[in-house]
């Protein structure tokens, strides 16, 4: 599940210093695949419901619980990358503005019937092996190659 | 005496101030024992044995000239490739003899110190950079268990020298900026406890950085398995003040990992049927570890994070610390207290906690009592306080913004700036002293920091960020519906948009927030915690929008979404319902008639709503209905279930599949009070386009006539009986063409996402205009004949 995802990560931020998933919900095992990948990245995943986050407390990814309406920016300071799968497109735009002000990519794995809020220039669609991975926006302040 | 050359020193002979010499850890537990504190009996291999052993054998510059053969940052495989090569100089190298000598001196001491022959212990590695308060090298470098004799010892104490060079040690000494010969590491040996209990504490909550809380996790033999993550644990709540348990999680623990006594390492077995249900530790013993935690944070006078495992079990144990180190990452979160910090090219005066979120700029206002007040607060002035009460109330009306120093988020300055809607930051300590009066501050109530002067990217609204209600917002005859996914934010979608109703109220998150599959939430017993939670979740959106509607959208999850959820596997993909396109799969309506258990639970959900709750503004539709069979036999399970259709409960489907399209004139006689186009799977359908599939996207657009003709074929059937109509696609947000073209067709209402609710009305404010005066003048011109205004098939 989420192969692409991983894998693209894999592909495009292999010198991540840090990679934060936002909404982690139940499952943990993305952000410690990217882990596994990428054992030189710090990965932190998030969740606003604490006792969703408290299950995670032992994975090898850190697991800590903030607002996005209203984050606590310094967990996410110096990330590269942000993602988030399946978010409820009402905390997209806080996804975004979070993104912004730590200058870090952002990338979304909508359900299916949200896809096409993402159809905006504003996000560029990735793709690989023919299938659609999810959308991306560029806040990066440097490249990673 | 000077140590500075010692080969071994033993750890009650070290403090917190030998990190060069024995490394943090060893450091740390030296200090600890000097405490009181029971730690294991040991001694260090100090870190200049390794630079001896670097220097004599010659060793020294290879390494750091591998680490130097490449300038700038390296990728992954570079580190591995460097890592293996410099690891295996260091484990072939000959030990000084010397240095072999005084180890296995200093083990036989530790067998008499013990008077157990052939002692096992625990060698672990102890980097002279490791476990500084700011640079967490924790778990960089190796850990090496129940070792046993002295040339296994030896063998093992190079082998931790080598684990200073892991590709992970490595990265970070460059991201951190740790010169690599400057690091040296120092080598630990420890009696291995024979751990019946094993754990780890924090003293404050690693989850949320609360620092009033001790979080002890712990479970049955070595503390391997909860490192591992191979064991849940169980979880013990202490309130550090009393040292009471606040919370107490017991689960079961099927593994635990022990000695193995063959292979002189360790090994995971079943934990006995006895043991697994029960706790890991009595109260007692938490009580007593918390209080152990505490006395050691307060000694660092930082939270730490204490590794400790029980000797002996519940009766008759003895406890030890094994390791400490301090929480670096809740640290680099600390508001700075008397100095002004950079983050992102702005400079942080002073922080808090948001309590009424919202930005402003301005001057602030330092007043400590009310005289000042009256004298010195002026319009969108920056209230700058200790705390208020009552009385502060006609200051704070005017204020653009408040901090206070004191108060949590309940506190009157919190209460009442959320009630006003002014930004608002309580707890801020010192922000009457940092603060000047009369100076420009940007205050950040959605994060609780105050910027110093105005940070034009602070206050610049983010795109996709709710847009704030204008002053006037026009009233349509086409009613402007929202989508809502996330109950816990309808109330301020509600009072924000100030939208007509919900068109969509989706199911699947409150699924995802359930957080199991609903067949596994069924075989568990549980099906009333998801009845209980989608009733919740309803309620939360119903309730500020009431008595407006609000229309529920069932479960509509594709079966590859189903897959994130425990559970998903078995009941999804083993049940055999994943299928090359999972979007044309097992989904919708049908599902209802082939599950009609987990359907009758959403069902029993609506039913609590409109009938304890009182909501009865909650109305149901039906996804992706593929035949008339599929919607009579679901319709039948609702009725079945109380949801009949009638004057007070409307009853929808969507229109996203063709044959919706094609047969809506018999839907309408099945009896539906209303539809919804779902532009999304309706475009796929009508264009047999593959939603996933990337080469084919060009030709994807809700605005192909074949896709608005089948939309103007359903409204006009629709508005013939009187039924509904309605769009809840993405369609009307992304193109003002396809909200025009409703409009002129004469859809009833639309719903769309929550950012374009205003946006749309004044859209469809500015066509409806357009209309009437386009209407005026044909009646004019056709002597008043309104037969103008039947709807036209597009062209």
């Amino acid at each position: 599940m989420f192969d692409e995802l991983v894998e693209y990560v894999r592909e495009n931020y292999s010198r991540a210093s840090k990679i934060v998933e936002l909404g982690v919900g139940s499952r943990i095992d993305v952000a410690e695949r990217i882990k596994k990948y990428l054992p030189l990245a710090e990965v932190l995943v998030m969740d606003n419901d604490e006792a969703s986050v408290r299950r995670h407390v032992t994975s090898p990814v850190r697991a800590v619980a903030d607002d996005l309406m209203s984050p606590q920016t310094p967990i996410y300071r110096d990330a590269t990358l942000v993602y988030s799968i399946h978010p409820p497109l009402e905390i997209v735009g806080p996804m975004v503005e979070l993104a912004g002000r730590v200058g870090a990519d952002l990338l979304v794995v909508p359900r299916s019937d949200e896809q096409e809020a993402f159809h905006h220039s504003d996000w560029q669609k990735l793709v690989r092996n023919g299938r659609t991975v999810g959308w991306l926006r560029i806040f990066r302040r440097e490249t990673l190659t | 005496m000077d140590r500075s050359h010692s080969i071994v020193v033993w750890l009650d002979q070290v403090g917190k101030n030998d990190i060069q010499l024995v490394g943090g850890k060893c450091a740390n537990l030296g200090e600890l024992t000097a405490k009181g504190i029971s730690v294991p009996p040991g001694f260090a291999v100090t870190a200049d044995a390794f630079r001896r052993f670097l220097e004599e054998t010659r060793i020294g510059d290879v390494i750091h000239k591998t680490l130097n053969s490449s300038n700038g940052p390296r990728d992954p495989k570079q580190y591995e490739e460097a890592s293996q090569e410099i690891r295996k100089i260091i484990e072939s190298a000959p030990m000084p003899l010397d240095i072999a000598e005084e180890v296995r001196i200093a083990y036989h001491d530790l067998e008499k110190k013990t008077g157990t022959a052939q002692v096992k212990v625990a060698v672990r590695s102890s980097a002279t950079s490791e476990d500084l308060p700011d640079a967490s090298f924790a778990g960089q470098q190796d850990t090496f268990l129940n070792v046993k004799g002295e040339e296994q010892l030896v063998h093992y104490v190079q082998k931790c020298w080598s684990s200073l060079y892991t590709p992970r040690a490595i990265f970070y000494r460059e991201e951190k900026g740790f010169p690599h010969e400057k690091v040296l590491i120092s080598v630990g040996v420890q009696k291995m406890v024979d751990s019946e209990v094993s754990g780890v504490i924090f003293t404050l909550d690693p989850v949320n950085g609360d620092p009033s809380k001790i979080i002890i996790e712990s479970t049955w033999g070595l503390g391997e398995a909860l490192v591992a993550g191979v064991v849940r644990p169980d979880r013990f709540i202490v309130d550090k003040g009393t040292l009471q348990i606040v919370h107490k999680e017991i689960v079961p623990k099927m593994v635990e990992h022990v000695p193995n006594h063959k292979t002189g390492l360790t090994s995971q077995r079943e934990v006995p049927a006895e043991r697994r249900n029960a706790s890991s530790l009595s109260d007692e013993q938490v009580v007593e570890l918390a209080r152990l935690a505490r006395d050691i944070e307060d000694h660092y006078q930082t939270p730490q994070d204490v590794e400790f495992a029980v000797e002996g079990g519940k009766t008759g144990h003895a406890v030890y610390v094994v390791q400490t180190r301090p929480e670096t990452f809740w640290a680099k979160m600390k508001a700075p207290s008397t100095s002004s910090i950079h983050v992102m090219d702005r400079v942080i005066v002073v922080q808090g906690l948001a309590a009424s979120p919202g930005l402003h700029a301005g001057r602030a206002k330092i007043v400590l009592n009310l005289q000042d007040a009256g004298r010195m607060m002026k319009e969108k002035d920056i209230l700058v306080t200790r705390m208020t009460n009552p009385d502060w109330v006609p200051y704070m009306k005017i204020a653009g913004a408040i901090v206070t120093e004191d108060g949590g988020t309940t506190c009157h300055a919190a209460i009442v700036s959320r009630e006003m809607g002014i930004p608002c930051i309580v707890g801020a300590r010192n922000a009457t002293r940092l603060l000047g009066s009369g100076k420009e501050y940007t205050v950040d109530a959605k994060t609780g920091v105050v910027y110093q002067g105005l940070v034009e990217e602070v206050l610049k609204p983010a795109a996709g960020a709710i847009v704030q209600v204008p002053t006037v917002i026009p009233v349509t005859s086409t009613r402007i519906y929202v989508n809502i996914s996330l109950p816990e934010l309808a109330e301020k979608v509600a009072r924000e948009t100030q939208a007509d109703g919900v068109g969509l109220l989706r199911a699947e998150h409150m699924m995802l927030s359930v957080g199991k599959h609903p067949r596994l939430l069924i075989e568990e017993g549980g099906g009333q915690r998801m009845v209980d939670a989608f009733a919740e979740g309803v309620r939360k959106v119903a309730t500020p929008f009431a008595p407006k509607p609000v229309v529920y959208r069932c479960l509509d999850f594709k079966p590859d979404e189903f897959l994130g959820l425990p559970g998903g596997e078995k009941y999804e993909k083993d049940a055999g319902h994943v299928g090359p396109n999972p979007l044309l799969g097992f989904r919708g309506a049908f599902r209802y008639v082939k599950e009609p258990d987990v359907f009758r639970l959403e069902c029993q959900a609506i039913r609590k709503v409109r009938e304890e709750f009182k909501l009865t503004n909650v109305h149901v539709m039906l996804p992706f209905v593929r035949t008339l069979e599929d919607f009579r036999n679901a319709k039948k399970i609702m009725e079945e279930e109380g949801l009949k259709r009638g004057p007070d409960f409307k009853l929808w489907i969507m229109c996203e599949v063709p044959a919706t399209v094609f047969l809506i004139d018999k839907f309408v006689q099945e009896g539906i009070d209303g539809i919804s186009f779902g532009t999304n799977d309706l475009t796929m359908l009508v264009l047999g386009i593959d939603r996933d599939d990337a080469s084919i996207q060009e030709i994807y657009d809700e605005r192909n006539l074949a896709v608005l003709r089948a939309m103007s074929h359903v409204i006009r059937v629709c508005r013939e009986n009187g039924v509904t109509t309605s769009i809840c696609g993405q369609a009307p947000s992304n193109y003002p063409e396809v909200v025009e073209f409703l409009v002129r067709e004469g859809a009833v209402s639309m719903s769309v996402n929550p950012d374009k609710v205003i946006e749309t009305k004044q859209l469809v404010a500015g066509i409806e205009q357009k209309l009437i005066l386009e209407g005026m003048r044909r009646m004019r011109e056709n002597n008043g004949d309104p037969a103008v205004f039947q709807p036209r098939w597009p062209k």
